[in-house]
């Protein structure tokens, strides 16, 4: 029961939809002997990983489709166990080591370690190191990073790494150096428009056109995205139709409700209300980050400048003291406080101006 | 030795030692005077080497029963003495006169005996016991000779042979009788040896056997502790255990204050007895109230209290300072008292959470309780201080402008509190989230508001189905709702 | 060529990572791979340094009468420091040197222990007058500390009375960036040479003479962009050069977007347009403009920093108006260093902007 997305996940360099130049030249680094340590950064659905499968196809061939998911098992220092999702096939590991929360330097560690020190068993293969591919790197902690910086210097003989980010700028710049950058950008409209359509004719659907702009609109150039939409319309309707619902992602229909109950009424009473939605939201697993995001996309709305940019400067203050906090609850909710104290003065004040 | 334990076994050891000796009693009145906390510790010591050898207990050298502790003085010796709420009471003469009744065909009854500490579970044990002419068979961990003898090779033969001595104490307690009285046995439990602690199997092993063999009743005392992973009753008595064995589980509720204050009273009354008005005078009514008050529950604390409250003589000194800070009002008193009480921090904790809510101010602006005092009162747990103001401060503001100081302090706190590397400054994030919300909140509501515990904030992640290969927060952000349609519709086609 | 990676420092592979985008070329024990060009290109003696002159001129000497100074080089990365240091031991131990010289850098472990033991005991190692062959060379060893700088001050500590003890058969060579962070007992015990960064002319010609001998097809502008993108630092240069080579492979010509593309300097334009939508004071258009950045996966880190320069230079700013941008953009670029989501600092910096300009 495989997703669409996977399903049509094109599996081979030569067949990718779009940057064909640089699918060019990445079969061309997999011609040379030696290769590098590899850092993908894009926006989230941009194909980076996609890209990373192709490459690794191209370097070992067919056997890197025949994955296995593992579960690996990690002791901390202070002795408790982190269980960590991996996927891999006979020449490559897949891991996304930000899973571990604040254990992810361990992790990285001892991952790399274990792989590292086994040399590749497939003698007949033409590489002699094994590929360890780490996603969202940009979330591990400092700590964890410099880590990886250290022990990738270590095992350069036996493997190389690929890391997957979001943004380049949080990763440091030891890593960043010891990389070679490939940036993937998000597909403009359309490629995201001939993909869709490409998907429906493997299908064997039929999709308007005013459907298929309507699902790039509320993409955000996010491919996967794109692609889940397009699948979630087709359960729910088909034949197509141009005005149908394109269902949203629940957690970005409740934060912008949240928004919504933020402008109408600011009490100390509502801030305690909007800290269970967060909450609600932080326990369905949506990055703190992107809720400030999304709070401080809508919120600005209705507002003039001088108040846009109050908001935005408080954001950028509580979202930066939350990257080094623990509790993310507390900034999210000194932000919302905020924003509700300026937001009350200037609806007061704009009252009073209409008065005159 | 931690302080915890020690104090623990010199609890057990005192009664245990005294259910052996009723001699206890005649004190040499002299020497109470000296009985003060460096006397205690050397009646630990004697104790200790009493533990030592609990089946082969012989009299020891009777100097020593003079400097036995308040807490054994004033014991009950009658069930209506005992300050065990009558229902309670009732239930557990119901199990021993059940177990007498069953004697014959199930002499191995075997009950649990929970509450919180200083509920009066083992003084209403004794007290029963004395009644239906029970004679108590006590188990106390040994101090282990033989650990000492074989350093080199403690392990597995030390941890076999307490288990050993757990056992055979429990099968010829309870079989044979001893040859002096003809008294119906009941075995007690209340020191759990330390392996069994560990291990559910083993104590499984030992309560079938003990079904199976054993000829008297079998009482277990375990008190309540906050933390579940330190709850024996918890993580040894399981519900299945419970089930299988009928255990009859009896949990005693805090002291209420009414008995509480019974209690005292006859405190009060054998203070005035001859043979301890020398050492004691009886404390004011006022001070009674407060250290009843401040006992939450806890009737042991209570009657240390009450000692230190009522000495005569050098042991005043600092005791009077306590206590003149209690004389404030019933309900005001000082937290100093009650830091050496660890177990009634929670309880505490919530009258803080209520000064820094609601602050009172003496007329010249300052506050009645200062931050600094609130702060380190709580100095042990910073983390849970803040994540209690934070769950519970909003309710307490009217104003939006105020809360908007008192989160952007709160938001500070956290900051300060994750640099791990620096312990001093966790106390400057307490202080610091303290004093604000006292200080922001220039109007603060004051009507009753319960409190709530922090919510933690554990991303629950057995509810997302997982998907190899995608980490959590790419499921929650982009897959989840669809991932979740698409499966519900393709089902229904199915 | 494969004789000398072979001799050359056990940290090959590591020193090449550490300064490279992925030189790699870390199994040339197994097979073998080309070597990184950084240290296939490596000076070979002291006069083939490019441009530090007053450096090379005291080393020749140094050279000729086959004796060192313990010596501290320090300069912005990739001006030819270790390059140095190397070229000189070549020529005063010629084909022994792999034997006279201890490297250790940043990557290997360097605390206090490390002083105390591995280097305590090369340094007691005597070393002979005479090579195997019979011919004379100088009696003494060189451990050459890289990246000196980000020792311990505990193990820099530890060091000085190796330093001293050991003076007449070791000669240490510390290189760092910054000669600030280097305790001042060590500074006062070594002769300081100062690296400046190099002339684009020195880089250009040098890249050319690389090209030819690679054989790279290069469009004659993408040398200036790879000189822009190095900014001085020869290192970088050569490694962008090859990473580009690599990626396009020998058969096609290498061109200035490509070689922008690989290092993700973001193009010119997008910073005008910044500018330009700020100037524009509409907060939705910024808002989009924003996004397409995102969209484009550049990075915003490097942004502000390209930024910072395009708003310096711009003539038709007020220096009131550069102040207030420069002041936020400090600001931003601090949080986003320090973990800041990506979006809010350029959404506040926009914003800031958009106020100032008003």
């Amino acid at each position: 029961m495989a997703l669409w997305v996977d399903k049509h996940r094109p599996r081979e360099l030569s067949k990718l939809d779009y940057h064909k130049v640089q699918a060019e030249n990445l079969r061309n680094l997999c011609q040379q002997g030696d290769f590098p340590h590899l850092m993908f950064y894009g926006p989230s659905g941009a194909g980076k990983k996609t890209r990373i499968m192709c490459l690794l196809r191209e370097l070992y061939g067919a056997g890197v489709e025949r994955l296995r998911n593992e579960t690996m098992t990690f002791t901390t220092p202070s002795n408790r166990k982190v269980e960590v999702m991996t996927v891999g096939s006979n020449y490559h590991l897949e891991v996304n080591p930000s899973d571990a929360g604040i254990y992810d330097r361990v992790v990285v560690i001892d991952l790399i370690k274990q792989v590292a020190q086994t040399h590749q068993i497939d003698a007949s293969g033409q590489r002699e190191f094994k590929v360890i591919v780490l996603s969202e790197v940009d979330e591990l902690t400092k700590d964890a990073q410099h880590a990886l910086r250290r022990t990738m210097e270590k095992y350069v003989a036996t493997c190389r790494i690929i890391l997957s980010v979001n943004s380049t700028s949080r990763v440091i710049p030891a890593i960043r150096s010891r990389c070679l950058g490939i940036r993937v950008a998000a597909p403009n409209e359309e490629e995201i428009t001939s993909v869709l359509q490409l998907t429906c004719k493997r299908e064997g659907l039929t999709l308007p056109a005013e459907l298929a702009a309507r699902i790039v609109d509320k993409s955000e150039h996010n491919l996967r995205r794109a692609l889940l939409m397009l699948e979630a319309c087709k359960v729910q309707q088909y034949p197509f139709t141009g005005q149908q619902d394109i269902v949203e992602l629940d957690w970005q229909v409740y934060l912008r409700e949240t928004a919504n109950q933020i402008v109408t009424e600011q009490t100390p009473a509502k801030l305690e209300k909007i800290r269970d939605r967060l909450y609600e939201l932080l326990a369905q697993g949506v990055p703190p980050d992107m809720i400030f995001r999304g709070l401080v996309e809508q919120l600005v709305r209705n507002c003039d400048m001088s108040i846009k940019a109050k908001t935005l400067e408080y954001a950028t203050l509580y979202e930066h003291r939350m990257q080094n906090g623990s509790k993310h609850i507390f900034h999210l909710e000194a932000f919302v406080a905020q924003f509700m104290n300026i937001y009350k003065k200037f609806i007061s004040e704009s009252m009073m101006m209409d008065d005159f | 030795m931690k302080p915890a334990t020690r104090k623990r076994a010199w609890n057990n050891s005192a009664f245990a030692y005294q259910s052996k000796f009723d001699s206890v009693q005649t004190e040499n009145t002299t020497q109470m005077k000296e009985s003060n906390v460096a006397d205690d510790e050397k009646t630990i010591e004697i104790n200790k080497t009493l533990n030592e050898s609990p089946e082969t207990s012989k009299p020891t050298p009777p100097s020593f029963k003079s400097n036995s502790n308040w807490i054994d003085k004033f014991e009950p010796k009658t069930c209506e003495e005992v300050a065990v709420h009558p229902k309670k009471l009732a239930e557990l003469k119901d199990w021993l006169l059940h177990c007498a009744a069953v004697h014959k065909q199930h002499p191995a009854q075997i009950c649990l005996l929970t509450g919180p500490s200083g509920s009066g579970k083992t003084a209403a044990v004794r007290a029963l016991a004395r009644a239906q002419n029970y004679e108590l068979q006590e188990w106390i961990n040994p101090v282990d000779r033989d650990m000492i003898n074989t350093l080199g090779d403690q392990t597995s033969n030390y941890t076999g042979s307490q288990i050993d001595f757990f056992k055979s104490f429990l099968f010829r307690s309870s079989r044979y009788k001893s040859l002096l009285g003809s008294q119906k046995r009941l075995v007690l439990v209340e020191d759990f040896p330390n392996m069994i602690l560990s291990s559910v199997d083993i104590f499984e092993d030992i309560l079938e056997e003990f079904s199976k063999y054993g000829k008297a009743p079998l009482l277990f005392i375990v008190a309540d502790s906050k933390s579940r992973s330190l709850n024996i009753s918890y993580t040894l008595f399981t519900e299945e255990l419970k089930n299988r064995y009928h255990i009859h589980h009896i949990s005693f509720n805090p002291i209420a204050v009414t008995l509480l204050q019974k209690a005292m009273k006859r405190f009060c009354a054998l203070m005035r007895e001859q043979q301890f008005s020398d050492t004691y005078k009886v404390p004011s009514e006022t001070i009674i109230d407060s250290i009843v008050f401040a006992a939450q529950g806890d009737i042991r604390n209570a009657l240390i209290n009450l000692h230190f409250a009522s000495l005569k003589g050098a042991g005043a000194l600092p005791t009077e300072r306590v206590e003149s800070c209690e004389i404030k009002g019933k309900s005001k008193k000082k937290l100093s008292t009650l830091k050496t009480i660890r177990r009634d921090e929670s309880v505490t904790m919530l009258h803080a959470l209520g000064r820094v809510f609601n602050p009172k101010r003496l007329p010249n602006g300052n506050f009645t309780h200062k931050p600094e005092d609130i702060t380190d009162s709580f100095a042990s747990e910073p983390k849970r201080f803040i994540d209690l103001i934070h769950a519970n401060y909003l309710p307490h503001f009217r104003e939006i402008e105020h809360v908007v100081e008192a989160a952007n302090a709160l938001s500070i706190a956290d900051n300060i509190i994750t640099e791990y590397r620096e312990e001093a400054l966790a106390l400057t994030a307490l202080n610091l989230a303290v004093r604000s919300i006292m200080q922001t909140n220039e109007s603060p509501v004051t009507a009753w508001m319960p409190i709530r515990a922090a919510r933690h904030n554990h991303q629950d992640l057995s509810k997302l189905q997982k998907i190899s290969g995608i980490s959590n927060s790419l499921y929650a952000t982009d897959y989840g709702s669809y991932v979740q349609m698409i499966n519900a519709c393709k089902k229904i086609e199915k | 060529m494969q004789a000398f990676l072979k001799t050359g420092k056990t940290t090959v592979s590591d020193k090449t990572q550490a300064s490279t985008s992925g030189a790699g070329g870390p199994s040339a024990e197994r097979r073998k791979p080309p070597a990184p060009w950084v240290e296939k290109y490596r000076p070979k003696s002291v006069d083939d340094v490019v441009e530090q002159s007053e450096v090379v001129a005291v080393l020749r000497k140094c050279v000729e009468g086959a004796d060192l100074p313990n010596m501290l080089l320090y300069g912005p990365p990739g001006t030819g420091k270790t390059s140095t240091i190397l070229a000189a031991a070549r020529q005063i131990f010629g084909d022994i040197y792999r034997e006279r010289i201890l490297e250790l850098n940043a990557s290997d472990e360097r605390g206090i222990a490390v002083v105390r033991t591995k280097i305590k005991n090369f340094a007691q190692l005597t070393a002979s007058s005479t090579r195997p062959d019979g011919r004379s060379c100088p009696p003494f060893k060189i451990i050459i500390l890289d990246e000196a700088d980000s020792m311990t001050h505990a193990a820099q500590a530890a060091l000085r009375r190796t330093m001293e003890k050991e003076s007449r058969s070791t000669r240490f060579c510390l290189v760092c960036n910054y000669v600030s962070r280097i305790i001042e007992p060590i500074t006062s015990r070594c002769t300081k040479f100062r690296f400046k960064a190099l002339g684009d002319e020195q880089i250009i010609v040098r890249l050319r003479h690389i090209c030819e001998i690679e054989s790279v097809n290069i469009d004659e502008n993408a040398y200036k962009s790879i000189v822009e993108i190095s900014g001085g630092d020869m290192r970088r240069a050569i490694t962008t050069l090859q990473s580009c080579y690599r990626l396009k492979g020998a058969s096609n010509t290498i061109s200035t977007e490509d070689l922008l593309e690989m290092s993700g300097i973001i193009p010119e334009n997008y910073l005008i347009e910044f500018l330009e939508v700020c100037q524009a004071g509409n907060y939705s258009k910024l808002e989009e403009f924003v996004r397409q950045i995102g969209y484009e996966a550049y990075s915003i880190g490097q942004m502000l920093e390209q930024f910072n320069e395009h708003v310096l230079r711009c003539p038709s700013l007020t220096n009131k108006q550069k102040a207030l941008i420069c002041d936020k953009l400090g600001e931003c670029s601090f949080r986003l260093q320090d973990g800041g989501s990506e979006y809010l600092q350029i959404m506040d910096l926009g914003c800031a902007i958009i106020l100032a300009l008003k």
